[in-house]
């Protein structure tokens, strides 16, 4: 009886250390944004620091400076330093169950955090190449109804949004994966979405460096001043200049 | 304009590539296309005369022309309206919502074209706070 109390006890508190290393993991990346639609390109450059229990503080640097946080619950701020200006919201798809530095992170790299947005696994495959594919669909009417995403190696490499007729509405290559680093993680990411009317295509390009896994950077714990004046909705802050 | 084309000839490639049944991007084709592309980044916007396609429209004295293509390309992403001297919540917003789901974006060209073909200028437009800066 002893023995069994003390294994239960071992095993609980094992248990107990491996949540509370995952909460505790954490991983910042610089990241250059390039989006091009008709033959124009926008630049968008920031730093993210992710923690493993969903906490995410993004400072932009670039076009201009501001500061955002938000966690898995969707309780998102952005913090305007140049106006002392904080404006706060919930909303889920403000989240950071998107944000793939997190899914990484976490560990659910091989779904990219599709059955936590309502998409359930239909089926998956290998092909004579080795990727393994995977089908997924949602009855949700605010997304694409399936998704297929290929891993090579258990790792993501390649994810196509579909629509009702099975025609791509975009296409994600994610590459350039990091070895040998404590954190495996492609840093390059690249989407191309698809303008029937148009007949054209936005290519966004997402270069992800300097990645680290050192947790003492202060941003990780980074917090909206005191002092900072509250902008209930964007109407109120578009008002100020 | 060599740039541009060449941008736009890439463009159509790398739509082809991605149509291929392959799991892996054309990166050399997708950073020529980049580099190819005009940055509107270069207008630092506010600022056009040091921007080389801006310093081009401002001597031609008409910054209204800009505004007008930026609305017509990229005015999903709200850069026109930051051109055009707004704050960087309007960006944001324009950005989060894709231009105001389409329906904003596609009402501020309109209302810009009118003010460009009927001489009365854009003037009204610039350094308006409001989201619907044609009301």
């Amino acid at each position: 009886m002893a023995v069994v109390l003390r294994r239960s006890l071992i095993s609980a508190a094992l248990l107990l250390l491996a949540l509370g290393a995952s909460a505790q993991r954490r991983a910042s990346a610089d990241v250059e944004i390039k989006s091009l639609a008709d033959g124009k390109v926008t630049t968008v450059t920031k730093r993210v620091f992710c923690q493993g229990n969903g906490r995410l503080v993004t400072v932009f640097s670039s076009p201009y400076d501001y500061t955002t946080i938000t966690n898995l619950k969707g309780e998102f701020k952005l913090y305007v330093p140049s106006s002392n200006e904080v404006f706060s919201r919930v909303d889920q798809s403000f989240g950071s169950g998107n944000e793939l530095l997190y899914l990484f992170l976490a560990g659910r790299q091989d779904n990219l955090g599709l059955l936590g947005m309502g998409y359930t696994l239909q089926g998956s495959s290998y092909d004579e190449e080795g990727f393994l594919k995977r089908t997924y669909t949602t009855k949700k009417k605010d997304t694409a109804p399936t998704v297929e995403l290929v891993l090579k190696d258990y790792l993501p490499v390649y994810v196509a949004y579909l629509d009702h007729s099975g025609n791509v509405l975009s296409k994600v290559y994610l590459s350039q994966y990091t070895k040998g680093s404590r954190l495996v993680f492609p840093t390059r990411v690249t989407e191309i979405t698809y303008n029937k009317e148009k007949h054209d295509s936005t290519v966004v390009r997402t270069i992800y460096s300097s990645i680290s896994t050192d947790g003492s950077d202060p941003n990780f714990d980074y917090q909206v001043p005191a002092g900072a004046k509250p902008a209930g909705n964007p109407l109120d802050a578009l008002k100020k200049k | 304009m060599k740039k541009f084309f060449l941008a736009l000839v890439a463009m159509f490639a790398i739509t082809a590539v991605a149509s291929a049944a392959n799991y892996t991007a054309d990166d050399s084709a997708i950073d020529a296309a980049i580099e190819n592309a005009i940055d509107v980044n270069a207008f630092n916007l506010g600022n056009t005369a040091t921007a080389p396609l801006g310093a081009a429209y401002v001597a031609m004295g008409n910054n209204d022309v800009v505004s007008l293509l930026l609305t017509f390309f990229l005015g999903w992403t709200g850069i026109h309206r930051m051109y055009m001297g707004s704050t960087p919540w309007m960006w944001i917003l324009y950005l989060l919502t894709g231009g105001g789901f389409g329906v904003v974006v596609l009402l501020d060209f309109v209302f810009e074209l009118i003010g460009f073909v009927d001489g009365s200028g854009l003037g009204k437009f610039y350094d308006n706070p409001n989201i619907l800066m044609w009301l």
